[in-house]
């Protein structure tokens, strides 16, 4: 025969433990059961815990969410130039109305891949893609410091070449190529491109 | 006059199941593992990002699999939880 006390709160429970601070039937109150309350502060505090097994199992989640973080980003969640483009996207009609140290911001060679001309002196111009080749923020010309910056990671590229200077970024932004028509600034076409399934078919 | 025999020795109290505190080294070895596997996958997301960004899309995808197969390890660790050891009683008699 069992011999197993009668659980707290079950319909066999001990019919003198009272939750702390309710009156008897009498209506007068007694000082709570001090082994309740104790019991009942353990019992708050073992469900409070993480078990071992929920934190096992939070990190099943943590893993199933780098795994996909990783199906992201090699599906190009990140922005990234896109290579081998040859159209041609008339920038500006009158290459006179930038000054020196201007800049005009247009698209190459789709609309979403962002790209800036820059007048460096009075016949030389460049222009670079601003997708920044650290993590794919938007570069921004700062005439006054003479720079390409990236705002996220504190990147910098040399307006003459588009390579890094300063910050996270190790690769260079990717050149586009430029011919000057009549006056106008023509973007043909896209000269360092870092892609290894193009430099593999070439 | 002869002496008794001596009385027999009691079996130690070896436990038939597997203890509390088997089960527990148990699963605080599969964590240690599941944490060793997700540091992996760290590396593969920051790798394959980077593969990425430098146009070497085939690594990247190459390391998006290799995070998916250790996703597929971590699962099996936490869901194909094994039966707890149990030793039969006859073996423990000899």
């Amino acid at each position: 025969m069992s011999t197993q006390p009668p659980r707290h709160g079950g319909p066999s429970a001990e019919p003198e433990r009272r939750p702390a601070g309710r009156p008897a039937e009498g209506g007068r109150a007694h000082p709570p059961d001090p082994d309740l309350v104790a019991e009942r502060i353990a019992r708050l505090t073992t469900d409070a815990r993480v078990t071992r097994r929920g934190y096992l199992r939070i990190l099943a989640v943590l893993s199933g969410g780098l795994a996909l973080g990783n199906v992201a980003v090699a599906a190009g969640a990140f922005r990234r130039r896109t290579a081998g483009a040859t159209e041609e996207v008339v920038i500006t009609d009158d290459a006179s109305v930038i000054p020196v140290g201007g800049a005009v911001r247009f698209t190459y060679p789709t609309e979403r891949d962002p790209a800036v001309l820059l007048r460096l002196d009075d016949d030389l111009f460049v222009a670079y893609s601003t997708i920044c080749t650290h993590l794919a923020c938007e570069v921004l010309w700062r005439a006054d410091h003479s720079d390409l910056y990236c705002p996220c990671h504190e990147g910098h590229f040399s307006p003459q070449t588009g390579a890094p200077t300063a910050g996270p970024p190790i690769r260079p932004l990717p050149e586009i190529v430029l011919e000057a028509r009549n006056g106008a600034i023509v973007a043909v076409g896209e000269g360092r491109i870092v892609e290894e399934d193009t430099a593999d078919a070439e | 006059m002869p002496s008794e025999p001596p009385p027999p020795r009691p079996l130690p109290s070896v436990p038939t199941t597997e203890t509390e505190e088997g089960a527990r080294t148990a699963l605080v070895t599969r964590i240690i593992i599941v944490v060793t596997v997700i540091l992996g996958q760290l590396w593969a997301l920051t790798v394959g990002l980077e593969a990425f960004l430098s146009g070497h899309t085939t690594q990247a995808w190459w390391l998006a699999v290799f995070s998916l197969v250790s996703f597929a390890v971590v699962a099996a660790l936490v869901f194909l939880e094994p039966a707890p050891r149990s030793r039969p009683r006859s073996k423990l008699r000899r």
